[in-house]
């Protein structure tokens, strides 16, 4: 029997029987992905799969991450050998463009910093400084479609927005009421920048530390993107330096973290364990979706979350 | 002439440009005394009351920079022909949206997710981050911050439910609430925020039986004032898990003891009394508390007064 490997060992596995039923695959958990028998390999967005699975797996057809960003997969050279690559889009978008306008409104109003002031026996909120949230500046790199919905709610909360996407057109910014500028003039004049390009060639290292150093110094950064989008020996230097006022980051380089991530021992951050794509509803949906996507294909259908086509 | 001023964090040069052209001089001392003083700046550490005319009989305004007043004998300096001022309105932005980020705050789980990651667990499950968008406001209140609170949670796709013994259900419609009984509002929201002042009415009104009618996975924002709930019920319906959390900025004795029991409540979020905060209204509550004093002395009437004079 064929045979989908699963390299997520938290992926959920009701309803995928179901799912699969009739297809003769038999799916298994393993970190490991090789023999002629292995159709399928799906993952989570912190394994990755890279072009040497084509020479341990000969006869695959699919790989796939249950995630939107796509980047821990070789997704060009995998399509060009013919096997399928899927991601899954749209399953969070509220729920990361909301977690990114929570670490943004908190920043601002230093809700976590200011927690920890009164358990260190503080009172007041002078060490740090809330601003205001109404009238701040709201940069959010990424216009696609988290970062559409991260600057409408923004501008709902109160917080002038403005924006770069080399794809989108000026036009199409300025009639969500978002100013559309070039990323130095965005780091510039943000009270707050957020994150929603994916990881490619041309994302990685976007925030470095030239980047940082064009940021105000009372201004925050947020990332529930990708932790390749930022230098992050860069971010902590403008942490520890005071370069910056702080940051809230969702993604680290490796997840989960060992003891000596050095962010752990970075001031004024706050760190999330890649949650921001976390509710109930949004729970097993992307699950659920690469499952009957993969169903799709074995079955011969088009499927819903495929990133390029195959072929050279 | 003279204006005390007994708060030593008050920015004197900007008191003085504004008193300044009204005559008189602001200067800080511990003690108000002198035929030459006809002003007083305070704050709600510093008691004022009639007595003061005794070392000072020549006070014609006493102002502070807050809203709170207590620590002011209103009716007796405004019997011996003293104005009573106080500030207002210096923060209700600021208190809004103090109030709307702590609830989603709660909602996305973000204060109580950084711990989780700081003791070693990683992915969101035991934290279970909830959405905004949809899940249920509730605004016990309806002043200028219970308006702002309401507006901004309506303009990030909440549901808004207002409870309020002084609004109209048209006004609250209007604002981007719908009027509720108090228990209905208490049963059906996700997040709970109090934005009521301190009355015989409204003093411990989140009381035991109060918590029990919330949901269990309902939080709490309190950035009003910590009288209005009942601490010793709402740490028993946190250490029993018989709601989800709480976010307070109010807090019985403020600044918080070591000992305050607060700290060791679970799932809670404490705040420094800072919801008022921003560069902003930090400046405002100084300065709007000196031009009433300055047009007192210029002859004309303040602008925030406890009472009028007779
Ligand atoms: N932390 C989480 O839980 C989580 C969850 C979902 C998605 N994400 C991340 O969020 C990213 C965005 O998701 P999406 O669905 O909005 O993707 P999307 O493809 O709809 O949008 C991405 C946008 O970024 C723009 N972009 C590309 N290069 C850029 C650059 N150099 N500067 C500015 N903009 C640039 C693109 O033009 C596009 O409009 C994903 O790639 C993923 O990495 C994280």
């Amino acid at each position: 029997m064929r045979r989908v490997v699963l390299l997520d060992p938290l992926w959920p596995l009701d309803g995928v029987d179901a799912a699969l039923a009739g297809l003769d695959v038999r799916v298994e958990k393993t970190d490991v992905a090789a023999g002629d028998d292995v159709v399928a390999v799906l993952a989570a967005p912190e394994q990755e799969i890279r072009a040497d699975v084509l020479e341990r797996c000969p006869n695959l057809v699919l790989t796939g991450t249950c995630s939107t960003g796509y980047d821990n997969l070789d997704v060009d050279a995998l399509s060009d050998a013919g096997v399928v690559c899927l991601h899954v889009s749209g399953y969070c978008d509220e729920e990361v463009a909301e977690h990114a306008l929570a670490l943004a409104t908190g920043l601002l109003r230093g809700v976590y910093r200011l927690d920890r002031h009164v358990r260190d026996g503080g009172w007041w909120p002078y060490p740090v400084e809330p601003r205001r949230v109404r009238g701040s500046v709201l940069g959010v790199v990424g216009l696609g479609n988290i970062g559409r919905l991260v600057a409408a709610l923004g501008l709902a909360n109160g917080m002038a927005v403005v924006a770069c996407d080399p794809v989108v057109d000026p036009a199409d910014v300025r009639a969500l009421g978002v100013e559309p500028v070039d990323l130095p003039t965005l780091l510039a004049t943000s009270d707050v920048v957020t994150l929603h390009a994916p990881l490619v060639d041309a994302t990685r290292h976007l925030i470095d530390a030239d980047a940082l150093r064009r940021m105000r110094p009372d201004a925050y950064l947020v990332n529930c993107a990708r932790a390749g989008l930022v230098d992050h020996a860069a971010l902590g230097a403008a942490l520890a330096a005071g370069e910056i006022a702080g940051a809230a980051i969702d993604v680290l380089p490796t997840e989960p973290p060992g003891p000596d991530e050095p962010a752990l021992r970075w001031p004024n951050l706050v760190l999330q364990p890649h949650a921001s794509w976390y509710s109930p509803a949004a729970n097993l949906a992307p699950y659920r979706r690469q499952i009957d996507d993969l169903a799709r294909v074995l079955r011969g259908e088009r499927p819903q979350g495929q990133i390029r086509e195959v072929g050279a | 002439m003279r204006v005390v001023c007994i708060d030593d964090t008050w920015p004197l040069d900007r008191a003085n440009a504004i008193i300044g052209p009204a005559g008189a001089e602001v200067v800080f001392d511990r003690q108000i005394a002198g035929d030459d003083v006809v002003g007083v700046l305070t704050y709600p550490g510093g008691r004022i009351d009639a007595t003061v005319l005794e070392r000072a009989p020549n006070v014609r305004v006493v102002a502070t920079c807050s809203t709170g007043h207590d620590h002011l004998d209103a009716e007796g300096l405004a019997a011996r022909g003293v104005w009573c001022c106080r500030v207002t309105h210096f923060c209700d932005e600021e208190v809004a949206d103090h109030t709307i980020g702590l609830a989603i705050a709660c909602l996305r789980g973000i204060v109580m997710l950084d711990g989780l990651v700081r003791d070693g667990v990683w992915w969101p499950y035991p934290q279970a981050p909830r959405p905004v968008g949809g899940s249920v406001l509730g605004v016990i209140g309806f002043g200028t911050i219970g308006r702002g609170v309401i507006a901004r949670g309506a303009a990030l796709g909440m549901d808004v439910l207002v409870a309020s013994e002084h609004a109209a259900p048209d006004e609250v419609a209007a604002a981007g609430g719908r009027l509720v009984p108090l228990g209905e509002l208490l049963g059906a929201s996700d997040v709970v925020c109090l934005m009521a002042s301190v009355t015989d009415r409204t003093r411990g009104m989140i009381d035991a039986g109060a918590l029990a009618r919330m949901r269990p996975d309902a939080y709490l924002v309190n950035t009003a004032r910590a009288a209005l709930v009942d601490h010793d019920a709402l740490g028993a319906a946190l250490v029993e898990g018989t709601i989800a959390g709480a976010a307070l900025d109010a807090l019985p004795v403020e600044p918080a003891p070591p000992d305050a029991p607060e700290r060791a409540w679970p799932r809670t979020i404490l705040q420094p009394h800072a919801a008022w905060y921003s560069a902003e209204s930090d400046r405002r509550s100084f300065d709007d508390a000196a031009e009433d004093v300055a047009r007192v002395l210029m002859g004309e009437r303040p602008v925030s007064f406890l009472r009028e004079l007779d």
